[in-house]
């Protein structure tokens, strides 16, 4: 028994493989999927490596040269206090997304382990949990979010624990149905019969099957934080000052809408620009992650 | 679907339209917007800046405020002073309630008593405290005060102690003259529908949408130019500016971050110097605050002049003193900080912080407050020191500040009325401390006394000589950092005419103005 157990094993690997295959090319030919990709990349690389565009420091203010507008000196401008907006924007963006990030695998683990539990041991533990997780998803999240930052101290790490508590609850229902789904199976059964253990059956048999849906939650939902992030540096609840943050930086350029347009206008482009890479990438993995499109039989390809 | 969602919209918007033609109707309005909601328009229970303001419009005084601050007859057609200062007499005659009950010197008295009883807990009382016995009344050991109606036109008030600014007391917000009917019967609720002897009385309130005011036709002054005055309330900057440019608006005041927009534009831009100063306390009973060296260095670490031209778009003057330039007895004096930051830097190795320090700066929720404390933050760190901004809502921002727990905060004072005392007593006498006024915590016995003795001193010469001499020793102790007068600017649509931007708040009665 043991031995067929392993032998579904393989055959689930080389099925894993293949299908892995046929997910990237599926990607690869959707065309507004791989843009989203290249943009985001773009955005990532100047990001993480900020000195290649600018000089400036982000924090550092010249009032003798406030509010100027694009140049070949400063790309998008100068604020208020004569700092550069490009460096701000790629400071910001580290935080913007870096916070997403982290924020989104807690929300990735909680939900990990909680939807895991529930769904593998049924019974009252589900029921528990999944209450849990209904009245995490009765508060409107931005509400939610608000009444978090506003009795911590904000800071990034505030914040990115918040963004990624109030996330679970959304994993963990996808992680559950998933696992109810799976543990059901025959290859399952016959793992358990073999005697393995719950870990085991829970990380080699059930998990692997989970990843697909994961990995598009994942991405999709990072799109998301990242505008919450952004919601609340714009409320003065996120990235304090003089720290730059997108939200913060079109929430106090609002002011100057009319005479130097150009403090809103371009850091919400560039969140912009992110969201709708985020969007587009995590629309692409969907379809080519679809398991509705993982039979192979069916393409003709 | 899409056709049902359409035809939905399309019933919206018009209903929408239908709505917003609907204040066309009715005699022509006097259009002002208001940033933040009236709390309460109960004279006795107004305190910020916009209940206030709507109180004023709808209650008279004893005597009011002109827009450029002189002390006008109201509803006492007249006056005297005893010899010694502490009798007044009022003649009260010919004001109306907006019932149409007319005004009685009985009425005026109750009123005032009113203020100052302890079952009406006025946060505002003190407007009266010169008033004999008033101390006692408020506190409940006496069962009134020297405030007496000797007939139906005679009011006398006998003060405790000769107050040179007690007629200024009497125009303000606070001492306006309620209906003792209405206050009586409606208790409470008198805040959200008040009866007074102003030019204007209450229509509608729409909260978070629109105040709407018509003239009180009782009231002796009801036959100039506007009938109505609609009040929108509209808390975001953007949108009072945009209602404006639209022409929905008769009146406006101009953000800083738009001032040259406006300056350029060629409308009717009116301006004048605020009688407010505006500065960072810093808690004097704390260290490293508590050393002079220290405060005087973080003086010298800010280029106020710098952020005045490019955070204010030059709408302010950089405070040199305290007392703004309108209530001078002379000029401003000349800086004593100038911005150095290398002297700062002296100052800090001296007092023993050669590495600087952290503090914590903390404000009230304000964009504007927001964009300058950026600008303090960044002069500081030039200097080592490390500032946090504390942002906190209103109330609980002035609860933390009148105990005393924030290191520093940045802050406004506007004169109540207009008379140097307004600001030196209440921001610096050591008896003020805390939520009194002076909230730096600032005590020199030297600066007391001082300020003591000029408040007895009739003479105004003589008076703000001593006034001057105080603010020499307060601005050397460097209580504060000192920052600036804010120059206020608003523009006025072509059809309103005979308006002035007030010095005093509640100065500007729109009696005076007319539409074209």
């Amino acid at each position: 028994m043991a031995e067929a157990a392993e032998r579904k094993k393989d055959a689930v690997k080389r099925g894993w493989k293949r299908e892995s295959e046929r997910a990237a090319a599926r990607f690869v030919s959707n065309r507004a999927a791989v843009a989203g990709l290249v943009v985001l990349a773009v955005i990532v690389a100047a990001v993480l490596m900020p000195g290649l565009l600018t000089r400036f420091d982000p924090i550092e203010m010249d009032l003798s040269v406030s509010l100027q507008s694009p140049s070949e000196e400063h790309p998008f401008g100068t604020d208020a206090f004569g700092r550069d907006i490009l460096s701000r924007v790629l400071h910001g963006g580290r935080v913007s997304l870096g916070v997403g990030l982290v924020a989104r695998t807690l929300s990735l683990i909680l939900g990990l382990l909680a939807g895991t539990i529930a769904g593998y041991f049924g019974g009252r533990t589900d029921g528990l949990i999944m209450r849990l997780a209904d009245i995490t998803f009765a508060f409107p999240t931005l509400l939610l979010l608000i009444a978090i930052m506003a009795v911590v101290t904000p800071g990034v790490w505030a914040l990115s624990v918040a963004l990624g508590a109030v996330g679970w609850a959304a994993m963990a229902r996808l992680v559950r149905a998933q696992v109810l789904s799976i543990r059901g199976r025959d290859y399952v059964q016959a793992a358990r019969a073999a005697g393995a253990s719950h870990l085991k059956l829970i990380t080699r048999y059930i998990l692997p099957q989970c990843l697909s849906p994961l990995i598009v939650v994942f991405t999709l939902g990072l799109g998301m934080t990242i505008m919450a992030e952004s919601s609340l540096s714009f409320l003065g609840l996120g990235i304090q000052p003089p720290d730059p943050s997108w939200g913060g930086m079109i929430a106090r350029g609002i002011a100057f809408m009319r005479t130097a347009p150009w403090l809103t206008i371009l850091p919400g482009l560039v969140l912009t620009l992110v969201i709708c890479s985020i969007n587009l990438v995590g629309d692409g993995l969907r379809e080519a992650l679809d398991p509705r499109r993982l039979v192979p039989w069916k393409g003709g390809r | 679907m899409i056709r049902h969602i359409l035809s939905i919209t399309a019933s919206l918007i018009s209903a929408l339209l239908i709505v917003s033609c609907g204040g066309g109707e009715g005699p022509p309005a006097l259009r002002l917007v208001l940033q933040t909601e009236p709390t309460n328009l109960d004279p006795a229970s107004a305190v910020d800046y916009s209940s206030g303001w709507v109180s004023s419009l709808i209650h008279s005084n004893i005597v009011r405020f002109e827009p450029d601050g002189s002390i006008e007859p109201d509803l006492a057609r007249s006056w005297t002073v005893s010899g010694d200062g502490l009798e007044y007499v009022f003649h009260i005659t010919g004001g109306r309630f907006s019932d149409g009950g007319s005004v009685t010197a009985f009425d005026v008295e109750s009123s005032l008593k009113r203020l100052i009883a302890p079952s009406t807990a006025s946060p505002r009382w003190w407007v009266l405290e010169p008033v004999a016995g008033a101390s006692d009344f408020h506190a409940g050991r006496a069962g009134g005060c020297s405030i007496e109606a000797r007939d139906d036109s005679t009011l006398v008030i006998r003060l405790g102690n000769r107050a040179a600014h007690f007629l200024s007391l009497l125009a303000m917000p606070a001492a306006g003259i309620v209906s003792p009917d209405a206050a009586d019967s409606l208790g409470r609720d008198y805040g959200r529908r008040p009866t007074g002897s102003g030019p204007w009385r209450l229509v509608s309130w729409k909260s978070g949408d629109e105040i709407v005011l018509e003239r009180n036709m009782f009231s002796p002054e009801a036959d100039s130019g506007v009938p109505r005055i609609s009040i929108r309330l509209i808390p975001e900057t953007m949108t009072r500016v945009a209602e404006f440019e639209v022409g929905n608006l008769d009146l406006l005041e101009i953000p800083p971050a738009e001032l040259e927009l406006w300056r350029s534009a060629g409308v009717r831009l009116l301006s004048k110097p605020e009688l407010r100063i505006v500065y960072i306390g810093l808690n004097n009973e704390k260290p490293p605050f508590d050393d002079p060296r220290v405060r005087r260095a973080l003086n010298m670490a800010i280029d106020v002049e710098s952020v005045i031209g490019h955070i204010l778009f030059g709408a302010a003057e950089k405070a040199t003193g305290i007392v703004p330039a309108g209530l001078r007895g002379s000029p401003p004096p000349a800086p004593l900080y100038r911005y150095d930051p290398a002297g700062a830097v002296q100052l800090l190795e001296e007092a023993g912080y050669p590495d600087g320090f952290s503090m914590e700066i903390w404000q009230r929720e304000n964009p504007e407050s927001g964009r300058i404390l950026e600008s303090v933050q960044g002069f500081l760190a030039r200097v080592g020191i490390d500032v946090k901004i504390v942002t906190r809502e209103w109330s609980a921002f002035k609860q933390a500040v009148d105990r005393g727990t924030p290191d520093a905060f940045y802050l406004d004072w506007f004169a109540d009325y207009p008379e140097a005392g307004n600001f030196l007593v209440p921001l610096f006498h050591s008896e003020n401390r805390g939520g009194g006024g002076n909230r730096a915590g600032f005590a020199d016995e030297a600066v007391d006394s001082i300020l003591d003795i000029a408040s007895g001193v009739s003479d105004p010469a003589a008076r703000w000589e001593m006034y001057a001499e105080a603010e020499k020793r307060v601005m050397e102790a460097a209580p504060w950092i000192f920052l600036w007068f804010p120059v206020r600017y608003e523009v006025v649509s072509h059809r309103l005419e005979g308006y002035e931007i007030p010095v005093i708040f509640n100065g500007q009665r729109f009696t005076g103005v007319s539409l074209r």
